[in-house]
């Protein structure tokens, strides 16, 4: 790498370390919140796609400039003063010339040799600093083929550069002081000093068999050649027209001759003209308007000899004549004829320009397909959970539909997938499927890595099909945020179909990569072509509108059943069919373990797990624990598996435990299980219907074994402590299973439970004592303090936090009662809420529902239900839950609720709507103010200038312009309809509120100097003579 | 294109002129409030212009010149006085503007014992209701031709100040607003100066144009002729615009971009005439003013939606000679001579 380059790579650095900072600390605030493990997988995923990005960027090919020197190929012995090219025999491939590094030395040769079939070679030669910059923008400008383009100038790296050159050239656009008259892109630029061989200086024109000169090069900021021919021997220039097609080749080759012939003349030859009409283009009264020389033929290539006589009638023998033919053109008749009739003859080709063919959207195929890939993931993506959600409709048909819609978008209009802010806008997309997808699915590690992939994906297609550094970096950037996305939502197999088209696009863009490297580049020659800009925002408005339609409509419409796996769009069907060992693993979260440790705290999402009738709101069992040691609590295991008999019923067998109860009368209840696999019922299960079997794991907890599917359970309502008064008659239960105290439990709680009760004597009272005191004494708080590891989590709860959650709440009661002698145990299940109950009059049950709770054996009623936690002191709400957490809970609220997606909805277009609002107002704001901004910086834009030498032209040709003659005045004297319009686009741009777009600027510029050239040209063998 | 009875938006020959729709009585696209847009294009008060200069051509003839600064200075929001010699159809020409405009249109003859009260209106005794009531004069009217304006008393040009300035009038100390828009055409014989009261500067002042006829062509001159004898005359003109359109075309004339070069050049026009060794004394800042509003209704006149300095240079010395009092040579010499050696600013 040069040193510049290595510049580039410090500043780089920079980036990517505030890239890795930023994904960093996000990855890592993500991965708190969620506590997911895999999380952290996915965060080194995206770290190791922006670092591998990183280093891959720069090995690419393409990044690095290079001066495009079409039609010619550098080969043999390159020194720092010696640059040899040859032609290739065939006008095409053609060739890169790459220059990387020619040191301080003021001219390279560049020798042109015809080149044998099949011969080529690629040669580095040292480039001048200050040139190399020159080019790199100049190549970025015209980046045709090559899928990273090059390295765009920073602004300080332009402005630097523009005051380098402006200051070697004077106001007229020449090289040096103190040199001679005549300018322009095609014409001559004299240079003050004029060694022995150093003839004058001109614009490099592609197929030039001519010497760089460096210097001058670097000034101008665009190639200088080094002219050594000398035409001061000859008397007459004959021209032979130009063999191209296009105005711009006639234009070329006028300007080319304008430049001989002017050179000719002011070396002291005669110079008269022989025009042609090799084309239809160019035409003898333009020519002659141009060049006031006489007009006494056109040649062409099927001229007869007399034609060729007549062409030199009034030509004397004493005449010298050179002729100047393009390459479709044979000189040989011409020459012939000249000769015949006694004149000298030298020839000067001009060959042809390479055709070249303005491609407005310098897109190469390939990156157009990625970026169209890119969309259509977007689309697709949309599209698919549209048709999916809404009509059920197979996968395929989903896919098939939205890459059909993408298909259209990108043939539409290929050119805006070049740009940045669009592919910007895409990634976006891509997030906000991924939010759409987010909360389809419960947490699920494998296709979180799945969608990580597919982002990953994603971000390298964009990656590949940018054209610029700063591209890249956007690719970069958005690469880990999309990841951080994708996982912090935990996608879900709708991704597996993005994955599988962005790994293509990244195939054929490293093919296309590849290939680019390798094959030529379809350039054209510096400064020839007007950059030709994509269009930004034409596709803005219908892109976002149909996206916008798309969510609108996902939120909107009503999703129907979730489709099945193998299909599933939605990815959030029933679970797959899993071993029990499997399940049980993933079914003993902790609030449903034989165990529950005090010290710990559960991770609760929003993801339901049950429905269940309307109106149990209340407490649903899940099962019971009895002991405890050093803060834990657990229950026996059983592992018992109870199979339906032939009226599909289960009947479970009676716990030990309630043995002594009062019997009443049980009740059935219909739970539909959606996230969990519990058996959950008001009070203890006896029977369930609607499942082949269940499994047991306590004595008292039950879950699904083989189907997962709506059933029937059969219990005993438990009754609240609350709605009881007094204890009745009845066997008391006085196991030390109950009794039980865990082993660390420390005096002041015993003491403190003793006052608590003081003199009451009843059961009911003496549970009513200690629950209210707890609800006093102890607030509520879902991120309390967890107890140090060597204190007694209820010793810490009671004298020092005075703060916990539902189990530390259960817990302190049991402890409490049992530390009088009181048979209780510790509960957990959910608490099902009428808040939670849909339209269909469900309750639905969510994780984070998940409670502890007290059971008490109370004589005459069996075991009660005691909550010390309902009706405790909420914590402050703003210290119980952080912004995010507040945030997130209410974005869960309203994802999972119809009507709150319809908000959602209104909320986006909304949005949209006041966006728009704001935006067009902005956009024509700025339109004005980029012309008055250039105003006031004093910037003078391209036209502007260019009018200034024409106008200056004009006049130094003898026509009479004052100070208050203005653009008007100028039109007067010109009837080309192109120079009408460029003069239109002049007083655009000086007077109008809005400037013409930038290229059409340039063109304007550029054809007002070729037309200032030209006057100049047709001027200065006049002055000569 | 135009849709016959139809109402609407309409295309008018390609170019969009918003709200026009057919007039039934000759076929005639009629502007309308109702059809009109809330903010009219600058396209369409071309449109607008087009049409009114259309219209007063019939007739007119030959003096597109001075049809089109009228033209102007009615989208201006400007008023006008013609200068010319008698019977070289100053006061057709006035007429046939006031009469393009579906407007209310009053005519003053100046004549030696014109008074001022003859133009704004006076109170007059109610019998009935035992009070004053002020009955408003021809000055309460959008179109106020004031035919031979220097041979009314210099009391009755002052009358005309405050209404041409202000766009009121103060009758026995009660202010009476003067409908909008409010335009003053008025002619003057520069001739014939027997029992004629030249004119202060500060009414000059007032004027954003003073508007000369060219002379006219054998051939034009023919057709007015043969006009007069056997067509319609300026009375049988019909109305092409409401009062609507010509108000929204007003604010839409105002709103036309003026690049802060063209500002610049303008002002170093004016202040030209200060310096000027051929002038006495040179235009206001009130003429600067004038002189850039009339110039964005010469952008659209001519079609552009921006002011070039052309539009300045076009309007110069319509706009300017009236305000300055020449020394030695005519002024309008001199207004030539600043826009020769002003420089037109391009930018480098």
């Amino acid at each position: 790498m040069t040193a510049e380059g290595r510049g580039h790579g410090r500043r780089g650095l920079t980036r990517l370390g505030l890239w890795l900072v930023a994904s960093a600390s996000a990855i890592t605030s993500i991965g708190f919140l969620r506590g997911d493990v895999w999380m952290y997988l996915v965060a080194l995923l995206a770290l190791a796609t922006v670092v591998v990005s990183w280093f891959a960027v720069p090995r690419l090919p393409h990044l690095e400039s290079t001066l495009v020197l079409p039609t010619y190929e550098v080969v043999g012995e390159v020194t720092p003063a010696r640059l040899v090219l040859r032609s290739p025999v065939k006008p095409s491939p053609r060739h890169h010339l790459t220059i990387t590094a020619p040191g301080d030395a003021d001219t390279v040769e560049l020798v042109i040799e015809p080149l044998a079939a099949g011969e080529s070679r690629t040669i580095d030669l040292d480039l001048h600093p200050a040139a190399r910059g020159v080019f790199r923008e100049r190549r970025t400008t015209h980046s045709t083929a090559a899928p990273f383009g090059l390295v765009r100038r920073t602004h300080a790296d332009l402005t630097a550069m523009t005051r380098a050159i402006a200051a070697g050239i004077d106001d007229r656009g020449r090289i040096a002081p103190g040199s001679q008259p005549g300018d322009g892109d095609s014409g001559l630029m004299s240079v003050g000093r004029s060694g022995p061989d150093v003839h004058a200086l001109r614009s490099w024109t592609s197929g030039d068999g001519t010497r760089i000169h460096w210097r001058a090069t670097v000034r101008r900021g665009s190639p200088v050649v080094v002219d050594r021919e000398s035409y001061a021997r000859t008397s007459l220039v004959v021209v032979a027209g130009p063999a191209g097609p296009t105005p711009e080749d006639a234009d070329a080759v006028v300007a080319r001759v304008a430049g001989i012939a002017s050179r000719a003349a002011r070396e002291g030859a005669e110079v008269r003209l022989v025009s042609s009409r090799g084309t239809d283009t160019l035409t003898p009264p333009e020519l002659a308007a141009l060049l006031p020389w006489t007009v006494i033929a056109e040649p062409t290539a099927g001229a007869s000899d007399a034609e060729h006589a007549a062409a030199f009638h009034g030509i004397g023998p004493d005449d010298r004549v050179a002729i100047v033919t393009s390459a479709g053109l044979a000189a040989g008749p011409w020459a012939a004829a000249a000769q015949g009739r006694g004149m000298d003859v030298v020839e000067v080709e001009v060959p042809p320009r390479p055709r070249v063919t303005p491609r407005a959207p310098a897109v190469p195929g390939f990156s157009r397909a990625l970026a169209f890939a890119t969309m259509g993931s977007l689309a697709a993506g949309v599209l698919c959970l549209t048709v999916a959600g809404v009509l059920g409709a197979p996968a395929a048909a989903g896919w098939l539909l939205a890459l059909g819609a993408a298909a259209g978008l990108g043939l539409l209009r290929p050119a805006t997938f070049a740009d940045v802010r669009l592919r910007t806008l895409v990634s976006v997309g891509i997030i906000a499927v991924n939010g759409l997808l987010a909360f389809r699915s419960a947490d699920d590690g494998d296709l979180a890595l799945a969608g990580a992939t597919a982002v990953c994906g994603v971000a390298l297609a964009q990656l590949v099909s940018t054209r610029t550094r700063r591209d890249a970096l956007v690719a970069l950037g958005l690469g880990p945020v999309m990841v951080v996305a994708a996982a912090g939502f935990a996608p879900t197999p709708a991704l597996a179909v993005p994955t599988v088209l962005t790994a293509v696009a990244v195939l054929l863009g490293l093919g296309a990569a590849a290939r680019d490297a390798l094959a030529d580049d379809t350039s054209t020659t510096p400064a020839t072509t007007a950059p030709a800009r994509p269009e930004r925002s034409s596709m803005l408005v219908p892109v976002t509108a149909a996206v916008l339609l798309g969510v609108v409509a996902y939120l909107v419409l009503p999703l129907g059943s979730a489709p099945t796996l193998g299909g599933s769009l939605l990815g959030d069907g029933p679970p797959p069919q899993q071993s029990a060992a499997e399940r049980a693993a993933q079914v003993t979260p902790t609030y449903f373990n034989g165990s529950l440790d005090l010290s710990a705290r559960g991770h609760l999402p929003e993801t339901p797990a049950f429905d269940v009738p309307a109106g149990t709101d209340g407490l649903w069992r899940a099962m019971t624990l009895s002991q405890v040691t050093d803060g834990t609590w657990f229950s026996t295991p059983q592992q018992n598996t109870y199979v339906a008999d032939s009226s599909g019923r289960i009947t479970l067998p009676t716990d030990p435990s309630e043995a002594g109860a009062p019997t009443r009368a049980a009740r059935d209840y219909l739970v539909r299980p959606i996230g969990a696999w519990n058996i959950i019922a008001p009070g203890p299960a006896t029977r369930v219907n609607g499942l082949s079997s269940v499994a047991q794991w306590t004595s008292d907890a039950y879950s699904l074994d083989a189907t997962v599917a709506p059933f029937t359970v059969a219990a005993v309502p438990r009754t609240d402590v609350d709605t009881l008064t007094r204890s009745g008659e009845g066997t008391d239960r006085g196991e030390s299973e109950w009794v039980q105290l865990d082993p660390s439990t420390t005096q002041r709680t015993v003491d403190l439970a003793r006052a608590i009760v003081g003199g009451r004597t009843d059961r009911v009272e003496i549970v009513r004592a200690v629950e209210a005191w707890l609800r006093a004494n102890v607030r509520y708080q879902l991120d309390a303090p967890l107890p140090p590891d060597q204190q007694n989590a209820v010793d810490f709860l009671l004298f020092e936090s005075h703060a916990g959650f539902c189990e530390h709440f259960a817990a302190a009661e049991t402890i409490l009662l049992r530390s009088l002698g009181v048979p209780s145990r510790m509960a957990t299940g959910y608490v099902a809420s009428s808040q939670g109950q849909d339209a269909g009059g469900r309750i639905t049950i969510r994780a984070s529902d998940a409670h502890a709770w007290v059971e008490v054996w109370v004589p005459g009623h069996g075991w009660v239900s005691s909550d010390p936690t309902a009706g405790s002191a909420l914590a402050d709400a703003t210290v119980e839950q952080s912004l995010l957490q507040q945030a997130l809970a209410t974005w869960n609220r309203l994802w999972s609720s119809d009507s709150g997606r319809r908000v959602l909805a209104f909320g986006l277009v909304l949005l949209v709507a006041l966006g728009a609002l704001v935006a067009v107002p902005l956009r024509r704001r700025r339109a004005v103010g980029v012309r008055r901004d250039a105003e006031v910086r004093g910037v003078s834009l391209e036209p502007l200038a260019a009018f200034a030498r024409y106008r200056a032209a004009l006049a130094a040709d003898g026509h009479q312009l004052g100070p208050g003659d203005g653009v008007l005045e100028v039109r007067r004297l010109v009837t080309e309809p192109a120079m009408l319009t460029a003069l239109d686009i002049v007083e655009r741009t000086l007077y109008a509120s809005t400037l013409p777009p930038s290229h059409v600027r340039v063109a304007t510029a550029e054809l007002l100097d070729r037309r200032t050239a030209a006057l100049t040209a047709r001027r200065e063998p006049a002055a000569a003579r | 294109m135009v849709l016959r009875g139809g109402r609407g938006v309409l295309k008018i020959e390609g170019v969009l002129a918003d709200g026009v729709r057919d007039c039934p009585a000759d076929g005639r696209p009629l502007v309308t409030a109702d059809t009109l847009p809330q903010a009219l294009s600058p396209a369409a008060v071309t449109a607008v212009a087009g049409r009114l200069v259309d219209n007063v051509s019939e007739v007119v003839r030959g003096q597109g010149g001075a049809v089109r600064y009228l033209a102007a200075a009615f989208l201006s929001g400007g008023h006008v006085l013609i200068e010319d010699t008698p019977g070289n159809g100053k006061t057709t020409l006035a007429h046939a503007f006031a009469r393009s405009v579906a407007a209310d249109f009053r005519r003053v003859q100046g004549a030696p014992d014109l008074l001022p009260s003859d133009v704004t209106g006076s109170s007059v005794w109610n019998q009935v209701s035992q009070s004053f009531t002020f009955v408003p004069g021809p000055v309460f009217s959008h179109v106020l031709l004031v035919d031979e304006l220097n041979r009314t008393p210099p009391r009755t040009q002052a009358a005309f100040l405050e209404a041409m300035e202000e766009g009121t009038v103060t009758v026995d100390g009660v202010s009476h607003p003067l409908p909008s828009p409010f335009t003053v055409i008025a002619t003057q014989n520069p001739l014939e100066q027997h029992g004629a009261y030249p004119l202060p500067e500060g009414q000059l002042d007032r004027f954003a144009l003073r508007v000369t006829l060219d002379p006219l062509s054998e051939q034009d001159e023919l057709r007015v002729l043969r006009d007069q004898v056997h067509h319609a005359t300026v009375t049988d003109l019909p109305p092409v615009i409401d009062i609507a359109t010509w108000h929204a075309s007003c604010a839409a004339v105002r709103q036309i971009y003026v690049a802060p070069a063209v500002s610049a050049y303008a002002l170093a026009l004016v202040r030209a005439t200060r310096r000027h060794p051929q002038i006495a004394h040179g235009a206001s800042s009130r003429a600067a003013i004038s002189f850039v509003r009339t110039a964005q209704a010469w952008a659209v006149v001519s079609g552009r939606e921006y002011v070039v300095p052309e539009d300045l240079q076009s309007i110069a010395r319509a706009a300017l000679e009236h305000r300055v009092i020449g020394a030695g040579a005519g002024a309008g010499a001199a207004i030539d001579d600043i826009l020769a050696r002003t420089p037109v600013p391009l930018g480098s």
